[in-house]
């Protein structure tokens, strides 16, 4: 199970914050997840990878959290340094600034296009697993991930303008 | 069977903002306090000698003890890290590592490293020939690394270099643990013996840390490398750890290597070339190019 842990702590921990996990609450969505896993790895078939799985449980554990919560996802814009001070640093800076336009953007995605983008685009399944996972026809998530698609792009080209 | 293009792979603001966000991952506090309450479940710990084996304790514990090299080695220090990243660091010819590489690359899907792990990879046969150098001695951990790899790399005028560089290095981390106190708390939280078991009443030794010391930025990498083979995914755990405390290291370049061959071990390969191009974008004459397009190499 650690094994599994070590393998998959990133990848659920991305998709779930994503997915609109507030920072403060990852950590315990992410636990929730591995204690899913570990319930339910007997019931695991092996018909997809179990990183698919996984991912699947994620999105329900998430889908479950909002449900509670309703909590709006937060955008947490890490404190940034008051000056530049090199080459480096500024270069993190601009990391950090496209990293808060991308989670803000996919923050305000449509709740069904939104799993069918982290999926795809942050967790390279493919449309075929991301469909599986998300129990929703091929067809459907390919018309939710174009959909995310143009939405994405237009917050980037709003933000380049 | 690529379904529809990925705007990660755009060169673009955005693309590239995808490619930086699937390096997202929790810190290495962050992981600390899910270890912890998720110690029930990782059942007991392993008998055999756990990946984080008995170098990086012996450079825990050595770790500062190295005063009597000069701070001006420091420079050669970091143009021999150079040499170790080049022509030792790795140990492996390059000849000998596509074969694995292409190994793992060969079942993308890679069930066996995931779920096989179930039973008790950590003592499993494959470990042993590479933990045998480094147990049964208390070699430092820079000696473990270098000896056996010069064995292989045959680069015999590198070699008394590597070991002054190392000695430096281990020297060094006494100097550099400023790294934020919390972390150090939730480690010491995780491992601390007195601490009482957690929620599920799982017996804490069960969570496989390391020393109690964190472990300097030579060891961490050494530890990396060392399980690189066995179990890629404590390999990338490492390259977080080394991420979250030595981002500003000697080592920051073989940390990268390492976390990309990792992740293609792992079957992301995806992943590992992003990394690898925000690696290009950053190291653009590093000396570890070659390498990694070894790994990356289809």
């Amino acid at each position: 199970m650690r094994e599994i842990f070590d393998a998959h702590a990133d990848d659920v921990w991305r998709t779930a914050r994503f997915l609109g996990v507030r920072e403060s609450d990852l950590a315990d969505v992410s636990q929730e997840v591995f204690l899913t896993v570990h319930r339910r790895l007997a019931s695991f078939e092996g018909r997809s990878t179990l990183r698919t799985w996984i991912h699947g449980i994620v999105v329900r554990v998430v889908s479950a959290y909002r449900r509670r919560a309703h909590r709006r996802h937060e955008v947490v814009g890490a404190e940034l340094p008051d000056e530049v001070v090199d080459a480096e640093q500024e270069h993190r800076l601009i990391e950090r600034e496209r990293a808060d336009r991308l989670e803000e953007a996919v923050s305000r995605l449509d709740e069904k296009q939104r799993p069918v983008f982290v999926l795809y685009e942050l967790q390279e399944l493919a449309m075929k697993e991301v469909a599986s996972t998300l129990e929703i026809p091929l067809q459907t998530a390919y018309s939710r991930l174009k959909a995310a698609h143009r939405s994405i792009r237009g917050a980037f080209e709003r933000a380049d303008v | 069977m690529d379904d529809e293009p990925r705007l990660r792979t755009e060169d673009s603001v955005l693309g590239e903002a995808l490619r930086d966000a699937q390096n997202v991952g929790p810190s290495e506090t962050e992981r600390a306090a899910m270890v912890a309450g998720l110690a029930g479940i990782f059942g007991p710990p392993p008998t055999g000698g756990l990946p984080a084996g008995p170098e990086a304790a012996a450079s825990g514990a050595s770790g500062g003890t190295s005063g009597s090299v000069a701070a001006s080695a420091l420079v050669k220090w970091a143009a021999a890290a150079c040499l170790v990243g080049g022509a030792v660091w790795w140990g492996l010819p390059d000849d000998a590592t596509p074969p694995d590489v292409m190994a793992s690359v060969g079942a993308p899907a890679e069930p066996a490293p995931e779920v096989a792990p179930e039973v008790s990879p950590e003592v499993s046969p494959e470990l042993a020939p590479e933990v045998a150098p480094n147990t049964g001695r208390v070699l430092p951990v820079t000696a473990a690394l270098v000896l056996p790899l010069n064995a292989e790399a045959s680069s015999e005028p590198t070699a008394p270099v590597v070991h002054e560089a190392a000695t430096t290095a281990r020297a060094r981390p006494a100097s550099r643990t400023q790294a934020p106190e919390e972390a150090a708390t939730a480690r010491s939280a995780v491992q601390s013996p007195e601490e009482p078991p957690s929620a599920t009443g799982e017996d804490p030794q069960s969570i496989e840390e390391p020393a109690p010391e964190r472990p300097s930025e030579l060891a961490l990498l050494a530890e990396a490398r060392r399980v690189l083979r066995s179990s890629p995914a404590q390999t990338l755990r490492l390259a977080a750890e080394h991420r979250e405390h030595f981002d500003s290291g000697a080592f920051v370049e073989e940390r990268e290597v390492l976390a990309i061959e990792a992740l293609v071990r792992l079957g992301r390969r995806g992943q590992a070339a992003s990394r690898a191009e925000r690696f290009d974008r950053r190291y653009p004459r590093s000396i570890h190019a070659g390498r990694i397009a070894a790994v990356l190499a289809p």
